[in-house]
């Protein structure tokens, strides 16, 4: 990187921050109380609250953590834009209106509306708790991703700023600024990554000679190495089985669905990293090209997560199934998603924003295919670091672009921890206090306590983004899902549409879901092979993603409680 | 109809979405077809099902609200 572009990124990266900055504090001084400070005085318009939804839920890991999948291994990183989108179809039809009718400042809120039990408030707080730091993991690791190539700092220096920042605007406004900051980032991310989906289809496909092996971490790899002879415009000879392998040869401009046919014909690129032995019996990383098919990388079972699905085990093909139905089932059951619908006006808002937000939403994770095939064929890829394939994207198309789209990106996370944290911050602060106290404090007090755990999460955050700094985004998000489906889905749909449901069972299943999927993704084969640098072989748990399990233990368990210790309550309205 | 329009559309979403993690389970040859416009079925499975997602969504406007 040159001197000029540094300044370039840092100008653009410094004004973005201080806009998000200067906007909190604006509109720090339109929320008065506890009902402003936690809900934004449930005045927020529903397209506004929708293009929101979209910049709570536009994670570091569905931008920077699926594009890199993406980049690096094809369609298996679409599998997690297919369920991430999924998961609204459950937000929209089961959760919104009675969260929205329910509610009023947190998930405890609804969920506890029948009852008025401590154990259940208690237990949803902590569970909001637990999934908003399994959540904030990966947006942590995100920030220091994005940092280092960004300002040419440290990864640690990314991690404190996202802390710092999010902190400010947490605490000195809200939920009013965080739905204005969530609402600018996801227009801001949807325009630009609009504008570089254009701009992969008008450079197309061009042939590239990879090269040799080389030492890892290898950077500014990856292309298309041969071309179909019926898609290449211009200079180029094909061989005797129709493929074009001159360099340079290029295909011109291309269509959506013309860019995936010729991608899907064509032979790309793609960068393995594995240990070989030296010559003094140690081992070094080599980052080497595969020759391997477009349409074999437009099949699922290429990265190492998803490669089960090709192997005659069982159990991995219960574990990918069991990813998917906690990604179906895992968005709405996110804290900092459903306290989103408390800032609207009504149900028929709730549900307008639902509609708005999956909208952009979807359109988003359709452009998340063209950005990742993107990043494998465009040659600036980092065979280190996953995570900056679509910044080092934008990279290829100059550098105003690439310190927009990492300034973006950087926003992104902003938006996202900003919600983590005010969810936290709430259930710290109006549910685990108010039944510590046995009273609820006044208003001026509950946003003093929600101001001071925004503190103390925002600096839990930064410590964890130490710790898991080489974990993919997506990867990390995947376990939040399993945690939070597990945890709050049973409850939820018991709480809200079971008249037989009781307290006991409530809060039971949302015991039963944390501690059973939390235990479980501790004892997995992925954290002891990716967390402990433990052998895969010695892990307990038979698979890595336990939704599958334990979801309906959580339900069962909530429903046995309920039964077994049975009293009269009376209907819910829903 | 529309009183029973929430429950259709969920069950026809979780139809589509649960055969596409059947048959990426059970059958992941499947995917591999080609589709006409030359895409494979796996991209036309997954993009379909995006749109599925918008097109439930605005199909949901049409189911009466409880409440007010």
């Amino acid at each position: 990187m040159t001197a000029g572009t540094d300044w370039l990124s840092i100008g653009v990266f410094a004004a973005f921050t201080a806009g998000v900055l200067v906007l909190s504090s604006l509109l720090g001084r339109r929320a008065k109380g506890a009902q402003g400070y936690f809900a934004a005085h449930g005045q927020i318009g529903w397209f506004v609250n929708g293009v929101a939804f979209a910049g709570d839920y536009l994670s570091a890991a569905s931008f920077l953590g699926i594009c890199g999948l993406i980049a690096f291994w094809g369609y298996d990183g679409f599998l997690y834009s297919i369920g991430y989108l999924a998961g609204w179809i459950v937000a929209l039809l089961v959760v919104a209106e009675p969260i929205r009718r329910l509610g009023k400042f947190t998930f405890a809120d609804a969920l506890n509306a029948r009852f008025g039990s401590r154990t259940v408030t208690v237990a949803a707080a902590v569970s909001t708790l637990v999934v908003s730091l399994f959540y904030l993991v990966p947006q942590m690791v995100g920030a220091g991703a994005l940092i280092t190539p960004l300002l040419g700092v440290p990864h640690w220096v990314g991690v404190v700023l996202v802390g710092a920042v999010v902190t400010f605007i947490v605490a000195t406004a809200g939920m009013v600024s965080t739905t204005w900051v969530q609402f600018i980032k996801g227009g801001l991310l949807l325009a630009l990554c609009t504008l570089l989906v254009a701009l992969i289809l008008g450079r197309g496909f061009e042939v590239r000679d990879p090269g040799p092996a080389r030492d890892a971490p290898a950077r500014d790899v990856g292309g298309v190495t041969a071309l179909p002879a019926w898609a290449v415009r211009g200079e180029g000879t094909p061989g005797p089985d129709g493929m074009v392998r001159t360099e340079g040869a290029s295909t011109g401009p291309l269509g959506p669905i013309e860019f995936l046919r010729v991608f899907s014909a064509s032979e790309v690129a793609a960068w393995r990293t594995v240990k070989e032995p030296t010559a003094d019996g140690g081992t070094r990383s080599v980052a080497r090209p595969e020759r391997i098919a477009g349409s074999e990388l437009l099949l699922p079972g290429n990265s190492p997560t998803f490669r089960g699905l090709r192997s005659g085990n069982v159990l991995d093909r219960v574990d990918f199934a069991s990813l998917m139905l906690a990604l179906f089932l895992g968005t709405a059951s996110l804290p900092h998603i459903l306290i989103r619908y408390y800032t609207v006006p009504d149900v028929r808002s709730a549900r307008l924003s639902t509609i708005v937000g999956i909208g952009a939403i979807g359109g988003f994770y359709v452009l998340t295919l063209y950005l990742g095939l993107g990043a494998m064929t465009g040659g600036h890829l980092d065979t280190g670091d996953s995570n900056m394939s679509a910044p080092l994207l934008a990279r290829s198309f100059g550098s105003v672009l690439f310190a927009l789209i990492s300034s973006v990106a950087f926003f992104t996370v902003l938006g996202t921890v900003s919600g983590l944290v005010l969810a936290g911050s709430g259930a710290v602060a109006r549910d685990l206090v108010t039944t510590a106290l046995g009273r609820t404090p006044d208003d001026r007090a509950q946003v003093r306590i929600a101001r001071i755990a925004a503190l103390a999460l925002g600096a839990g955050a930064m410590a964890l983004g130490f710790l898991f700094r080489d974990l993919n985004a997506s990867f990390l998000v995947g376990w939040a899902f399993n945690v939070a489906a597990s945890a709050n889905l049973p409850a939820l749909v018991m709480a809200l549409f079971w008249r037989r449901a009781t307290a006991a069972g409530v809060s039971a299943a949302i015991i039963t879901g944390l501690a059973s999927s939390l235990a479980w993704v501790l004892v997995s084969k992925d954290a002891f092979e990716k967390v402990y640098g433990l052998p895969a072989g010695d892990a307990l748990a038979p698979f890595s993603q336990p939704a599958i399990v334990t979801i309906p233990l959580s339900a069962a368990v909530g429903v046995a409680v309920s039964l077994i210790g049975r009293r009269k309550v009376p209907q819910t309205p829903g | 109809m529309r009183r029973h329009l929430r429950p259709i559309l969920l069950v026809a979403y979780v139809a589509a979405y649960g055969s596409f993690i059947a048959v990426t389970v059970a059958a992941p040859d499947a995917l591999a077809r080609p589709m006409p416009g030359g895409v494979n079925v796996a991209v036309a499975w997954g993009m379909g099902l995006i749109l599925l997602a918008f097109v439930t969504a605005v199909a949901s406007l049409a189911i009466p609200e409880r409440e007010r």
